[in-house]
């Protein structure tokens, strides 16, 4: 903390009060039932955050359920089809709606504050992606209360939820909850990359980000690249469930493995996914409890991203035991254990900077629970390193230690530092803190209640148990350690009631906290209210509260950038993406229905498809993507608003598009995971076909449809791409008319529907069906995926168009146009690269 | 939940008298592989203590110790050192260790003879074919008896959803896929009873399925196995003969064999030995007349969503009667 | 009454009664596949002349009765020849062939067999609108002797049914003599081929109809109310329809009274 020097501040003199009050108004919160259109990332953010956090409280019942059935053997307090269901529903509510929402929620909330931002960059979005989760979580939640709920265990593992062996609409249901998930996942994943790195406060060059916007950027990058592979397992089983296209099914030449892989593929970055973000609190926390700067800042960097690598390569590390040659299984054994290092990496960097504590480290809530994580992790990462190992993992793959590991790791890693950031950021978002005395309760009794619950189960995996049992026969040396395990388990609940306890006498939203109460160094310890700070923060170090003592009251007072509306109406600055150099302001919709219906017709229609209401489910998607259509044609505003100076002479654009503006970034994102679920496509096509090569093209199936027919397919890309690329040189002068652009416009996806069709008419002919064998599923398959694509497509087009004839598409105004083309080449290249899969692959291996 | 109190007392009594606790454990291992991965078990556990100890005194004294030796726990080396160096040499080690035990149980498996004994997972039972003396194959269920002293190779397979043999005394676990065929290999140091269980969740009643493995000596193995491979014993009581009449006109030869009979069904676990196993319907009861003819009655009861239905349709003395001839089939 | 009501509405009031007028439902719980040609026949009653309605019912003696050899004139009467003519006016003349395909043939069936059914009925265990009514009737004595009675009687030399596809009733034929064991479905004549239980109805030379609905009762759970009929429906849950038609083919194309497959059932050819 060095001394502040004299500062050049971009505003110099007062600033008039009535900024203050316009801003007071555009971000106003809406009031009563209208609090559900409201967008803002503090609203939805803690609206997310409470949702996961009653996931959390309802499956952790069902935990409790489950550890009084196990307390004695042979009980009969819940059936075994009951038993089946409920930890299908703990496991699946957990990691889905509770783990992966929340850390998402806490970036919602969290992230814009720490860069001063006055929101995420895309608020409708984030309003539309938490209500679906609401919606749609609830109702796959209630499923256990009405016997419906899927009883496959959390992963599903086909062929046991295949519909021979999983009639009925329970296994859909799990299907319909992931497919929410999937949904707010991707689209939190979006806000997070474009708002870390475009919305970030001038001068914050990616070298001064808070480790936790580190941690959420490689969580979302992490996103990205993992959900796509369980999106395109759960479309394969859901379509396997309905139509019969045996991708899993080892008659006809599926292979029930390779939903392990896509699963996995995905399951296992998930638990990074999960805990990188906790390991960013942690950090965030650590150098205020200790008063000084985090050691090791660079290369916790580094670990971050390596844990974020890593963690793709070894997914097969929870397919040990299904039969693997020894060569992969020492491969994956080796990434496993290597992923320890960048965790020992952050572990000691917290450790030193606890040592390096100006005056001693400071013992309160938030730090008790960053200790207990501390601990708890640290045991969980050593049994993790044991299931690493391959002879090992044989033994207690599946077992109560398994099951006593990823709790260590998932409840150290995670529900620890969650709770650490309840008690420590309670005060940013709240009118007062919450209890200290309580809070000191709630850690002893979780920390105790969490060992003496999970610590047994370490022995009870080793002496045999395995996991997903009902019932378990006496005498096998099981008993009073299970009896022990549901003991903890109710002191750890007591711990939990103890904060709800203290959440209801303590917890009041809204402003009024006190500013700073840790004194902590990052920017979302500046005094706030609705529209976050008051100014934009020009920064030059990483803990600028610190360094600049007088930064809270420069802000206040408007001295930083942006410290009124220039555009009238909501706003946030966007930098560059390394440097953070102001490029441009984004003009950014306030509170509105349209997030909300479209995300509840969402919802339902899922829902009414999944208990085969056909036509129902249809109107609900009609209003819903009506909603979606409304909403995004209030975007795209065009440059009317010229340009605004925003302190320090600076005069930037309230417009922006091609490469630098944020929709463009959220576009190539976008494409990213439409990407990586092809590369999972793909990844399935050719695994069948090393599992049954004699279902292929001219040995079992038909042969490949001549070549004309793929040539004739690709005229008609390559036609279409000329379109939207001539289309793209056609946008007109604003006012003026220029008739062939919306022509070809139309016409480019048009074209490609008709590429997609006709593809799948060239082996129709050929007398190829897709529920015939693996082959005719996957080849099929690869039409579903590009239909997917195509039926965006049209939207937008047919989007773009009306937009043409609205007068709101122009040379200069053109974002709706350019998200479609964008969208479009991408579309047209993976569709090209089909065409020589599908048919180049087979002619290749006969 | 009723009579919690005798529970209890149950409890204490267990916790007294856990003599044949260690049947399914791990840490009593008598196979090969299992003896060798509980070393290396205990191995790790050892390092894995003295690194929670090691980190537990390091936040320690970065908490309470006195100024200096804070000082001193304060730089950059701790981060490389407690988070680069030793995790790498500590996992490079504990590697090379895992990749010798994995590579005996290679070695294992090479010694070992083609497999001669094949275990099918059905829902939620096993299905046990032997290479029979004279080359034919010998179908039971439920039980497998095995030779100790050498490594015998089992193949896995599963016509239905996957399962997970795995009996944790003698070897790790090693999963039945439909459409593959794994090789596991057991070698059993000593004679003696362990029990195993299904690994992996396959629906239903996954937690009851269960089984015994009796090791035996060489001698007695191939004597049994002769014995295995041979018809039913015919009824000899008045009783049993009524039992086998009432089995037979019942219609219980439709999913179940027993050779040397009319029964030939292939549905449901082949009954020609019933009378010699452990256990009953895998591991879910005892084996009993009393458990047997409670099993054809209430099975639906004892172990849900079973797929044989409940046979309600016998008078008490019929009941009886086919309960003794199942139980005399030694 | 067609103006009044559409097919849907009619058959929920056949189904389930009116309420207030005394109209009871339908007393076969889930017997929806006799509630339908019912209605059928009530939609189709507004056209239907006097003269025709006669003749089926038989008031006047049409053809129908002549056809049959049947006395539709008498009601129902607890005992007796008169209670034997009322069981032929659906079950034919002694039981040896029935008016319709639906209804079974009861001519030399099992005696123990016939008994437990009508007891079922009677104790609304089984589920037919038509059986029910008249089971409820009967007490325990009169099952009795029309158990015996059936039992006794010979059946119709050959079977009526027109022999169908003869490639079905062979496929029909492997499923009934060795099932199919991956789709988990037992051999039929394990229990049903004449020689076993005397509980087990023997089905040789029934009308393939009639096996079609019972099977696909038995497949629905309809009929899972006895230990035994707990036992079919383990076994047809796991028959797809063309499975239940083969089956059906086979059985009906066997001369009543016949052991199913005779030798090669024993024989068996499992594994």
């Amino acid at each position: 903390m060095t001394e502040t020097t004299e500062r050049k501040l971009p505003n110099e003199g007062n600033r008039p009060k009535e900024e203050v009050d316009e801003l007071l108004r555009i971000w106003a919160m809406p009031k009563g039932f209208r609090l559900v259109t409201a967008v803002n990332n503090t609203v939805i953010g803690l609206l997310y955050i409470g949702a996961a956090f009653a996931f959390f409280i309802a499956a952790g019942v069902l935990a409790l359920l489950m550890r009084t059935q196990l307390a004695v053997p042979e009980n009969d307090f819940l059936s075994q089809d009951l038993y089946n269901q409920i930890f299908t529903v703990h496991g699946t509510t957990m990691m889905f709606l509770f783990a992966v929402p929340a850390v998402e929620a806490l970036g919602v909330m969290l992230l814009p504050q720490m860069l001063a931002a006055r929101d995420l960059p895309f608020p409708r979005l984030s309003a539309f992606a938490i209500w679906a989760y609401v919606v749609g979580g609830t109702v796959f939640f209630s499923t256990v209360l009405y016997d419906q709920a899927p009883k496959g265990g959390w992963f599903m593992y086909t062929p046991l939820t295949l519909k021979e062996f999983s009639p009925g609409d329970n296994a859909d249901f799990w299907l319909l909850g992931i497919g929410f998930i999937e949904i707010s996942a991707i689209a939190g994943a979006i806000e997070i990359v474009v708002g870390a790195l475009r919305t970030r406060p001038p001068g914050m060059s990616l070298s001064k980000m808070p480790i936790f916007g580190w941690a959420m950027l490689i969580f979302a990058a992490m996103i990205m690249f993992a959900f796509p592979a369980v999106i395109l397992g759960t479309m394969l089983l859901e379509i396997e469930r309905s139509f019969g296209w045996p991708f899993f099914t080892a008659d006809k030449g599926g292979d029930p493995v390779l939903w392990q892989h896509l699963f996995w593929f995905f399951g296992h970055p998930e638990v990074y996914i999960i805990f990188l973000p906790a390991a960013g609190l942690v950090s965030m926390i650590v150098p205020t409890m200790a008063q000084r700067p985090l050691i090791g800042y660079n290369l916790i960097v580094v670990a971050l991203i390596a844990t974020g690598f890593f963690s793709f390569g070894l997914w097969v590390h929870h397919m040990f035991t299904t039969g693997i040659p020894s060569l992969s299984l020492a491969f994956f054994s080796a990434a496993s254990m290597a992923v320890a290092v960048p965790s020992g990496i952050q572990m000691f960097s917290w450790i030193a900077t606890i040592a390096g504590s100006k005056g001693r480290f400071r013992i309160n809530t938030p730090s008790l629970f960053v200790l207990g994580f501390i601990f708890i992790f640290t045991v969980g990462g050593l049994t993790g390193i044991m299931v690493a190992l391959v002879p090992l993992d044989f033994q207690v793959h599946d077992t109560y230690f398994v099951v006593a590991h990823f709790h260590y790791v998932l409840i150290g890693g995670m529900v620890f530092p969650l709770f650490a950031t309840f008690y420590y950021w309670t005060p940013m978002v709240a009118k007062r803190q919450l209890s200290e005395r309580l809070g000191r309760w709630v850690f002893w009794l979780m920390f105790v209640g969490f060992n003496v619950a999970f610590f047994p189960m370490h022995i009870t995996g080793l002496r045999g148990m395995p996991r997903r049992v009902w019932t378990y026969e006496s005498g096998l040396g099981w008993d009073w350690l299970n009896m022990i395990s549901t003991v903890g388990a109710y002191i750890f609940a007591a711990g939990v009631a103890i904060f709800v306890i203290d959440l209801f006498r303590n917890f009041r939203a809204g402003e009024g906290g006190p500013d700073n109460p840790w004194n902590a160094g990052t920017l979302e310890w500046l005094p706030n209210d609705v529209y976050s700070a008051r100014s934009v923060p020009l920064i030059d170090s990483r803990e600028p509260l610190w360094d600049h003592p007088t930064l809270p009251q420069e802000v206040q007072e408007g001295r930083h950038f942006l410290p009124n509306a220039p555009t009238g109406g909501r706003e946030t600055i966007v930098t560059s993406a390394i440097e953070g150099k102001p490029q441009y302001i984004i003009q950014m919709p306030g509170p509105g229905w349209s997030p909300f219906i479209a995300a509840v017709f969402t919802a339902s229609f899922f829902l009414l498809l999944t208990i085969k209401l056909v036509i129902p489910a249809v109107i609900c998607a009609v209003i819903a993507v009506g909603a979606m259509l409304y909403w995004t044609w209030g975007l795209d505003p065009g440059p009317d608003k010229g340009e605004v100076e925003i302190g320090a002479g600076l005069k930037v654009p309230t417009y922006m598009s091609g490469p630098s503006s944020h929709s463009w970034w959220a576009m190539i994102v976008l494409m990213l995971v439409a990407s990586s679920l092809y590369i999972a496509y793909v990844f399935s096509y050719l695994y069948l076909w090393v599992v049954s090569p004699e279902f292929w093209a001219g040995r079992g199936s038909p042969e490949v449809p001549d070549w004309l027919w793929p040539l004739a397919d690709a005229g008609l890309i390559v036609l279409g791409t000329l379109c939207m690329w001539g289309a793209g040189r056609l946008l007109p002068k604003p006012g003026e008319r220029r008739l062939l652009m919306p022509v070809l416009n139309a016409l480019g996806p048009l074209l490609l529907t008709a590429a997609v069709a006709l593809e799948i008419y060239a082996h129709w002919q050929t007398g190829l069906t897709p529920t015939a064998n693996s082959y005719g599923a996957m080849v099929y398959m690869q039409s579903v995926v590009n239909a997917q694509l195509a039926l965006a497509l049209l939207f937008m087009g047919g989007f773009a168009v009306a937009r043409y004839f609205a007068a709101r598409l122009d040379c200069e105004r053109r974002v709706s146009f350019d998200n479609g083309a964008l969208l479009y080449y991408y579309a047209a290249g993976q569709a090209l690269f089909g065409l020589v899969l599908i048919h180049g692959f087979p002619r290749m291996v006969i | 939940m009723k009579n919690s109190a005798a529970r209890l007392l149950f409890l204490a009594t267990a916790m007294a008298t856990s003599g044949c606790a260690g049947v399914q454990s791990a840490l009593m291992p008598r196979g090969e592989e299992a003896i060798e991965v509980d070393r290396l078990f205990w191995t790790i556990t050892g390092i894995s203590a003295f690194v929670t100890g090691l980190v537990v005194a390091a936040v320690a004294v970065a908490i309470f110790g006195p100024p200096r030796w804070r000082d001193r726990l304060d730089k950059d080396w701790i981060v490389w050192g407690g988070g680069v160096v030793f995790p790498v040499v500590v996992l490079t080690g504990v590697f090379i260790y895992g990749l010798i035990v994995l590579r005996s149980g290679d070695v294992r498996a090479r010694e070992a003879e083609e497999p001669g004994i094949t275990v099918v997972g059905k829902r939620w039972w096993w299905e046990v074919v032997y290479t029979g003396p004279n080359g034919e194959p010998v179908t039971t269920a439920n039980e497998l008896r095995i030779p100790a002293g050498r490594p015998i190779a089992i193949r896995l397979e599963s016509d239905n959803v996957i399962h997970s043999f795995w009996v944790p005394r003698l070897a790790g676990k090693l999963d039945m896929i439909p459409g593959r065929s794994n090789v596991l290999t057991l070698e059993a140091t000593e004679p003696g009873l362990s029990r195993g269980q299904c690994a992996e969740y396959c629906g239903g009643a996954h937690a009851l399925m269960a089984f015994y493995v009796e090791v035996l000596p060489q001698e007695e193995y191939d004597d049994w196995l002769a014995h295995e491979a041979s018809d039913a014993r015919p009824p000899e009581s008045e009783q049993e003969i009524q039992g086998q009449e009432v089995f037979m006109r019942s219609g219980c030869g439709a999913c179940h064999s027993i050779r040397g009979t009319e029964a030939n069904g292939v549905i449901g676990p082949d009954l020609t030995h019933l009378g010699s196993r452990h256990s009953l319907a895998a591991a879910a009861l005892p084996n009993s007349k009393a458990a047997i003819a409670t099993w054809i009655v209430e099975n639906q009861h004892i172990k849900p969503e079973n797929l044989m239905p409940e046979y309600r349709i016998f008078e008490p003395e019929e009941l009886d009667a086919v309960a003794a001839y199942l139980e005399s089939l030694e | 009454m067609r103006d009044d009501f559409d097919t849907s509405e009619l058959f929920w009031i056949v189904q389930n009664g009116f309420k207030f007028t005394g109209m009871p439902a339908w007393p076969g719980e889930g017997r929806d596949d006799e509630v339908w040609p019912l209605v059928a026949y009530l939609e189709h009653l507004p056209e239907t002349s006097p003269e025709e309605f006669a003749a089926m019912t038989g008031d006047s003696g049409g053809t129908f009765r002549a056809q049959h050899g049947l006395d539709f004139g008498v009601g129902f009467e607890s005992s007796g020849e008169g209670l034997l003519r009322y069981c032929a006016t659906c079950h034919g003349e002694a039981g040896a062939r029935s008016v319709d395909g639906l209804v079974p043939a009861l001519a030399g069936q099992n005696a123990a067999y016939l008994r437990r059914s009508l007891e079922e009925y009677r104790q609304n265990r089984r589920q037919s609108g038509m059986m029910e009514t008249v089971a409820a009737e009967l007490d325990t004595d009169t099952i009795a002797e029309l158990a015996d009675h059936y039992s006794r009687a010979r059946p119709a030399d050959q079977t009526v049914e027109q022999r169908p596809d003869a490639a079905s009733i062979e496929r029909g034929r492997a499923i009934a003599l060795h099932g199919v064991p991956t789709e988990r479905v037992p051999p039929c004549a394990a229990c049903h081929s004449g020689t076993k239980s005397d509980q087990f109805p023997r089905l040789a030379g029934l009308s393939a109809p009639y096996i079609e609905v019972q099977l696909q009762l038995f497949h629905d759970g309809v009929r899972t109310q006895s230990p035994y009929a707990e036992i079919m429906h383990n076994v047809a849950r796991y028959m797809n329809r063309e499975e239940m038609e083969d089956v059906a083919a086979y059985l009906a194309s066997l001369p009543p009274g016949a052991v199913m497959g005779a030798e090669d059932v024993l024989a068996g050819e499992g594994r």
